[in-house]
């Protein structure tokens, strides 16, 4: 465990920096926010007695929210995920102390002191910045503290809706099962959250030098809080190594030291996948194979987007399938192309460059955005492409997740590349329903993934992109460079594997999984039985 | 006889607080020469600060005038009114995030002294009020006593030389011994400038020790102004008389009136 700890510091600095980073962000920003709106609010509350008990009132109950029920909730009403979201619910959990704190301290100034300050002919903004706002900062400081401190801990959720920060590190650990990873995220927030507590208050003791000014017997008071700065310090770090030792002993019998390096031959392959349907058959479809093969195998399948690619360059895993447009447009951040080759040409470069990893031979498959159409509609329309869509449009009643609608390569996309779609009608379902309303015929056209289960059935047909507008989605296995040295039987394998899929192939696999509601190991396993012959020649002429 | 200016004038000025009983000042009509020295004394709840706080503006009458210097004091900006007027507030009422300089430099830095004048001033008021400057300038108010505190209270509100000083009880904490100092100091400072006092207390004796006239008030109402020796040889009436009574000490004893203005109260002669 400490072994394994001690490597990831070693490796993974800037990852940890930038999660570091990040945390502190999210969390700066949220107090800040919080602040803006709590002090002003809660200045106005000590002046005005029933709005002050509306607003403690809607405070309290708040409260009693979750805070991960609230960034959720969040998420939901705005539509987006990331940084505004996390923002927007640990400010909410941010404003409570602040506004009850400063509601509090403002209407609990010594009336004589404010009134001596009025009587010497103070300005009534002279009273406030001078004298009113001194007086409420020690209460207000308090407030701010206990916010920080529920910031930092609660900022921690923010990876599970893409914001990033040292949550990510333990949402790591948790999807990989990797204790010391769960070790690290969840110390490095704890002394986060400690060290910006002991500073602020540390700060406050010195602005606030009045409340407790330094006496005559100075030297020895000194010596008294070095005392007890020292005997704090040693209880954090106490703390600390409890915590650690405690997460160690829950999980160090299951896992050896995962996070550290298995390009030695004996280590298994750790193949992962992502957590929908065909990533998770691929997954097993990759391991099956080489495990027939003679390789040992680790899987660790079933991780958030979020953490698989990072998984991968972090050595926590050392493959996963990917599809090529992910990894063109989400992960290298490269301009839209459509050509397949060009794209599978550009990512397998920069991969190679950026992090020694290495793409495999993509597949035939093609899990790209589409549309489909009923097979009746397209009969009758003669409707084969996106171009023949557009000229029906009119006609068509269309049913949508309401997401395809507003994506950038979405239906704005179509339009600009095949002009306007004005349907006859438009409603929004939920993604797993579309396929239904279409075959229910109360839809005709509806936006679907190509490889999606559902257009295994014939009654549904996908349309070709024929202005190419989408880019290509072929899926490969992404693998790292060290592991493909040391196992170079890997390429062969994976390679094989992959020439057998076709789009119509992994539709049929993915509808095993989503229509017929097998499970995914299953459907992994018979379809690399009915292959195996096909990938072991494949093998033997490599 | 010297001429005299009117200093400060009530005009049947009333003051009835929302949800009061009674009225805190019931139609008080009072006119102060410049360069006395009022006390004021009367039973707690008698009207005494509200009587001060309407100088000021701290409370506004709800009828009635008040002239400071022949003008109105409603239709006087109220920062430049309080300026011009000194003000020991009966709660002392420091401002504990400031240095005891810096508490009695507040009214110099509002009229934008320099700062060397401003440090000789505070240096001189603190000596004046019996505070070893160097041992108190930089502390602040918690690390002073109630009366270190009161004294300060005093040095403050004298900073600027105010033309109308308001003292609300201002040795309410100070021992006997400080206090008879402090009391004499103030006598000088009064007498070296002859500004306009207005002095709360519940001292009898200080009150016919210091005031050159005494306003006795209760349930709102003046019961009396006078000098200390009109009052003594003929109270007003019976709350006069009774408060009187209190200050005379035990049978066998000096009465302390007596001591003040020399001469034995007739109390037989009191309806
Ligand atoms: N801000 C206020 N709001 C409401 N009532 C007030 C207020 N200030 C004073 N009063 C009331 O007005 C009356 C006079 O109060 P005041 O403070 O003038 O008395 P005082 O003579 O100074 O008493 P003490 O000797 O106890 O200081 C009291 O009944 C008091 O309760
Ligand atoms: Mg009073």
């Amino acid at each position: 465990m400490l072994q394994a700890i001690v490597s990831y510091f070693s490796q993974q600095t800037g990852a940890f920096f930038l999660a570091l980073a990040e945390h502190v962000g999210i969390s700066l920003l949220s107090v800040l926010f919080a602040a803006g709106i709590g002090i002003p609010a809660g200045i106005l509350c000590s002046h005005n007695h029933s709005l002050r008990s509306v607003v403690t009132g809607v405070f309290a109950t708040l409260r009693v929210i979750p805070s991960l029920a609230i960034l959720f909730l969040c998420v939901v009403l705005l539509k987006v995920t990331g940084l505004v979201p996390a923002v927007l619910a640990l400010a909410l959990l941010a404003l409570p102390p602040l506004l009850i704190n400063t509601t509090i301290a403002f209407s609990t100034l010594p009336a004589a002191v404010v009134e001596a300050a009025f009587a010497m002919g103070m300005s009534p903004a002279r009273v406030f910045w001078r004298v009113k706002i001194p007086l409420a900062l020690p209460l207000m400081f308090t407030g701010l503290r206990t916010a920080v401190v529920e910031v930092i801990a609660s900022a921690t959720l923010a990876a599970y809706i893409g914001a990033g920060g040292l949550g990510t590190i333990i949402f790591t650990g948790f999807q990989l099962m990797d204790n010391s990873l769960l070790v690290i995220g969840g110390a490095s927030v704890a002394c986060l959250s400690l060290t910006c507590g002991w500073l602020l208050g540390r700060l406050q003791k010195r602005t606030l030098r009045w409340q407790h000014p330094v006496a005559v017997k100075e030297s020895r008071r000194r010596n008294l809080m070095k005392n007890a700065r020292l005997r704090r310090a040693a209880l954090v770090v106490l703390g600390v190594a409890v915590l650690a030792s405690a997460l160690a002993a829950t999980g160090c019998g299951k896992q050896g030291a995962p996070g550290a390096a298995s390009s030695s031959a004996s280590a298994p392959i750790r193949v992962g996948s992502k957590n929908f349907t065909e990533s998770l058959i691929l997954g097993n479809l990759y391991a099956d194979a080489l495990e027939d093969n003679g390789l040992k195998v680790d899987r660790k399948l079933n991780l958030a987007d979020a953490v698989v690619h990072t998984s991968l360059t972090n050595n926590q895993i050392d493959l996963y399938p990917e599809y090529t447009g992910t990894g063109l447009l989400s992960i290298l951040k490269l301009p839209l192309q459509t050509d397949p080759q060009k794209v599978y040409d550009t990512v397998k470069a920069d991969y190679q460059d950026k992090w020694n990893i290495v793409w495999l031979d993509y597949a035939p498959a093609n899990d790209s955005q589409g549309l489909a159409v009923t097979r009746a509609v397209a009969d009758k329309y003669h409707i084969a492409t996106i171009s023949d869509l557009q000229k029906h449009a009119t006609e068509l009643r269309f049913a949508t997740q309401g997401e395809f609608d507003l994506r950038a390569d979405g239906l704005p996309a179509l339009t600009r590349a095949y002009g306007p779609f004005k349907w006859k009608s438009s409603k929004t379902y939920d993604t797993s329903l579309l396929a239904t309303v279409m075959l229910n015929g109360q839809a005709d056209v509806a936006p679907l993934y190509t490889t999606a289960g559902d257009l295994a059935n014939p009654q549904l047909v996908t349309l070709r992109d024929d202005r190419q507008v989408w880019p290509p989605y072929n899926v490969a296995p992404v693998v790292r460079g060290d592991v493909l040295k040391a196992h170079p039987e890997i390429a062969a394998v994976l390679n094989a594997v992959d020439a057998t899929l076709t789009t119509e192939k992994l539709t049929a696999l993915n509808a095993k999984v989503d229509v017929d509601k097998q499970e995914a190991d299953k459907v992994a396993s018979d379809y690399y039985a009915s292959i195996r012959a096909q990938v072991q020649a494949a093998v033997k002429a490599g | 006889m010297t001429t005299t200016t009117t200093a400060l004038k009530f005009q049947d000025v009333s003051k009835h607080f929302a949800g009061a009983a009674t009225p805190a000042v019931d139609h008080v009509s009072l006119t102060v020469e410049e360069g006395e020295l009022v006390t004021i004394v009367g039973t707690s709840g008698g009207g005494k600060t509200t009587l001060l706080k309407l100088v000021n503006r701290l409370y506004e009458p709800d009828s009635g005038r008040i002239l400071l210097g022949g003008r109105d004091v409603m239709e006087q900006d109220p920062a430049v009114l309080r300026h011009g007027i000194g003000y020991v507030i009966q709660q002392v009422g420091l401002f504990p995030h400031m240095t005891i300089a810096q508490n009695v430099a507040v009214t110099p830095r509002l009229l934008k002294w320099d700062r060397a004048r401003t440090v000789a001033r505070v240096t001189e008021l603190l000596e004046l009020v019996g505070l070893d400057p160097a041992e108190f300038s930089a502390r602040y108010p918690v690390q002073l006593s109630g009366g270190q505190q009161q004294r300060v209270g005093l040095a403050r509100a004298l900073a600027c030389d105010p033309a109308v000083m308001l003292l609300d009880e201002p040795f309410g904490a100070i021992d006997a011994v400080t206090r008879a100092g402090l009391q004499n100091e103030l006598l000088k400072i009064h007498a070296a400038n002859r500004r306009t006092y207005l002095f709360v207390t519940h001292d009898i004796r200080e009150a016919f020790r210091l005031g050159t006239r005494v306003l006795i008030m209760s349930s709102g109402r003046v019961q009396q102004f006078a000098t200390p020796a009109e009052i003594v040889a003929a109270p007003a009436n019976q709350f006069v008389y009774d408060l009187l009574k209190t200050a005379t000490v035990e049978e066998g004893e000096e009465s302390l009136l007596d001591g003040v203005i020399g001469q034995p109260v007739n109390t037989t002669e009191m309806p």
